[in-house]
This record gives structure tokens, sequence and C-alpha cells, in this order.
């Protein structure tokens, strides 16, 4: 009587589980992150991140808060994209692309586009870069190094929720 | 073990549906970003942007054990089958196993290329139990295959080629076969396996 019992309730369990949603899983993509996002440069706050990471390049934000006043000592900072470069290996990377960006609570941003095989500098291990952002300070030509690293920030995982799945 | 905890055994594996194991390669990880697209005005400083999924590649080797039944040759009749394939093969989605509209938790590619050898643990309708090697190639729901079958005890062998269409639901199979040379064939039944994956982006 038990065993019959318990093969009703798995044979039931069996049935119900037939129209459960099989768990979708994510894959973690690699992207490159700096090491610091937020600089103190000639008093203003300069914060560099990569908004976009992939197989083609990466895009890079910098955003400046300036403390630049007129009258003040320290001078107006602007960004030379002109003159910035991304290291990768041997390769120096100049911005492909330059996109002014909008001005959130008074910071400005610049959208730095640099273009480069991003699957083969994966697949080769290069895991590090290092990005030399040109400024101009009051004038006077700045560079800020920021080095970035290429990694996961999780294993790949499995969502129980389809709407989420990426 | 007594038979009755292997039939409990077996109920459960039935009940997790099919089992396998996926091991991820590194290779070709990065996703597909839209690097023209400029991000978004209210971008939170230091977040950033999930790429896009280029989907992945996968080979696989799998063995399975199917029992059912089903109508070929103008009759009804039970079959069982041991065999063990290998394939390779795509999905849209990384990770995703369910493409198809129906599909479930088990390994299945888009579209893949594959091979199987196999032995017929109850022949269906009731002929000679064979041995097959088989070459496969499907997409989607339906497929084609390619292969050779031995009858051990006369020792006569044959070629076939044939299609057919397939859905799963869990463990549970359904096929539509056509023969070439013969006729439609319908069978249906449960299908344990375990997959063995080699997964990595495309």
């Amino acid at each position: 009587m038990r065993a019959k019992l318990q093969l009703a309730c798995l044979a039931a369990a069996a049935a119900a589980s037939l129209a459960t949603s099989a768990p979708r899983g994510f894959r973690s993509y690699p992207a490159w992150r700096p090491h610091q996002v937020n600089h103190v440069v000639g008093g203003s706050v300069v914060g560099v991140w990569a908004a976009r990471s992939g197989r083609e390049g990466v895009g890079i934000v910098v955003q400046v808060r300036q403390a630049y006043q007129p009258g003040a000592g320290e001078g107006m900072l602007v960004v030379d994209s002109a003159s910035t470069v991304l290291e990768l290996g041997r390769r120096r990377i100049r911005p492909g692309r330059v996109v002014p960006g909008p001005s959130p609570g008074g910071a400005s941003r610049t959208y730095l586009v640099f273009r480069f095989d991003g699957l083969g500098s994966w697949n080769a291990g290069e895991r590090s870069a290092r990005l030399r952002l040109a400024l101009v300070v009051g004038g006077a030509p700045r560079e800020l190094l920021v080095d970035l690293g290429q990694s996961r920030l999780s294993a790949h995982g499995t969502r129980t929720d389809p709407s989420v799945a990426r | 073990m007594r038979t009755s905890s292997l039939a409990r055994v077996a109920a459960v594996a039935l009940q997790v549906g099919c089992l396998g194991t996926v091991i991820h390669l590194d290779r070709n990880a990065p996703g597909s970003a839209a690097l023209e697209v400029p991000p978004p005005d209210d971008l939170p400083v230091g977040s950033a942007i999930d790429p896009a999924d280029p989907g992945e590649r996968l080979v696989a080797v799998v063995p399975e054990l199917t029992a059912g039944g089903g109508y070929w040759s103008g009759s009804w009749s039970a079959a069982s089958s041991a065999q063990l394939a290998f394939f390779y093969g795509d999905r849209l989605r990384s990770h995703y196993s369910d493409d198809l509209p129906f599909g479930d938790n088990r390994v299945a590619p888009f579209r893949s290329l594959g091979a199987a050898v196999g032995f017929d643990l109850l022949a269906p309708g009731g002929g000679t139990r064979r041995l097959t090697a088989s070459v496969r190639i499907a997409e989607a729901v339906g497929g084609a295959e390619l292969g050779w079958g031995l009858e051990p005890g006369p020792g006569e062998h044959s070629f076939f080629l044939g299609g057919y269409i397939a859905g799963w639901a869990r463990f549970f199979y359904v096929r539509l076969l056509y023969g070439l040379g013969r006729d439609f064939g319908f069978e249906s039944g449960v299908a344990l396996d375990y997959a063995l994956t080699w997964v990595w982006s495309k």
C-alpha cells in the first residue's frame, strides 16, 4: 500500500513538473572596467568608465565635474579626445568616434569609441589596458592614466524568470 | 540494490528530466556591443550596458535509452533502443535550450550535425533487432538521417535514409518518421539521456 502511495505521489509530481518552466541560463560576458572610476585633476572630478564592452571594442564615458569658477585659482578642464590613446598590448588605439554627451547634474560627459578586435583580444588573453586620457586644464596639457582590466563580473548562471534572462 | 530501489532511482531521474553536464569554454566570450550607440543620458557613473547575445555553439556526447511504442509498417508495437549520439550544433540564444516554442531543458541545438550508433533492445514491429550507425542533420524540429543497419543474427545489412519531425516535453518524446521506400511511422515514449556538452559563444 505504502509503495503504491509513493508511486502515485511521484507520478503526480512528475506530471505536475511537465508544466513548469525550465530554468533559463544566462551568459556572463567579460567587460572592461577601470581599476578606479573617479579621479581628481586640477580640483575637478573626472569619472572614467567603460559603458560598452564587446567584440567590437570598448566605449568609454568621461564625465567631468568642473571645479572651475571664473576668478578662482584652478582653470577649466577640457577633454582632448584627439590626443587620447588606449594602449592595448602593443597597439595604440585612438578614439574613432567622439560623442559629446549630456550634462547630468552639472557634469559634462564625452563618449569615446575605441574600435578594435575585442574577440581576438580576449582569445589572445589580453586582460589589461591603459587609457591615456589627454586633458587641458587652464590651458595647460595634462594626462590622466586610467588602468583597465577585462574580466567577468560573475560566473554563468541560471535565472528562473525568463523575463530577466539575457 | 533491490529492484524497487532501482525503480525509484530511475523514477527520480525521470522526474528531473534529462540529466547532463555543461562545460563552458572561454573562447569568444565577449558579447556584441553596439558601440556606435551612445549610452543613455541617465546611465549611473561606473555602470555598463550589457552586450547583446551572439548565440552559442556546442558539441555534445549523449548516451540515451528510449522506451515506447509506435506505428510502423501498418501495425502498432512497442520499441526500445540504446544509442550513443554525438553532435555539433548551435543555439540562437546562449544557455537557452528552448529556442523552439515547445522546447524544454534537454540539449536541443537549433541546428546540428551529428552521428549516432545504436542498438534495438526491442525492435519495432517485432522485427529483428539491429545495430545501427547513422549521420544526421537537423534544424528546428526537423531532420534527416542516413544510416546503416546490421542484423547480427542473419548478418544482413541495409542502408536507410529518412526524415523526421520530433518534439519533446521533458523526458517524453514524439517523432514522426518517413523512411525512403518505406511508409510513414510514428513513435512516442520516454527518453532518458545524459548529455555531456561543451559550449562556447559564437
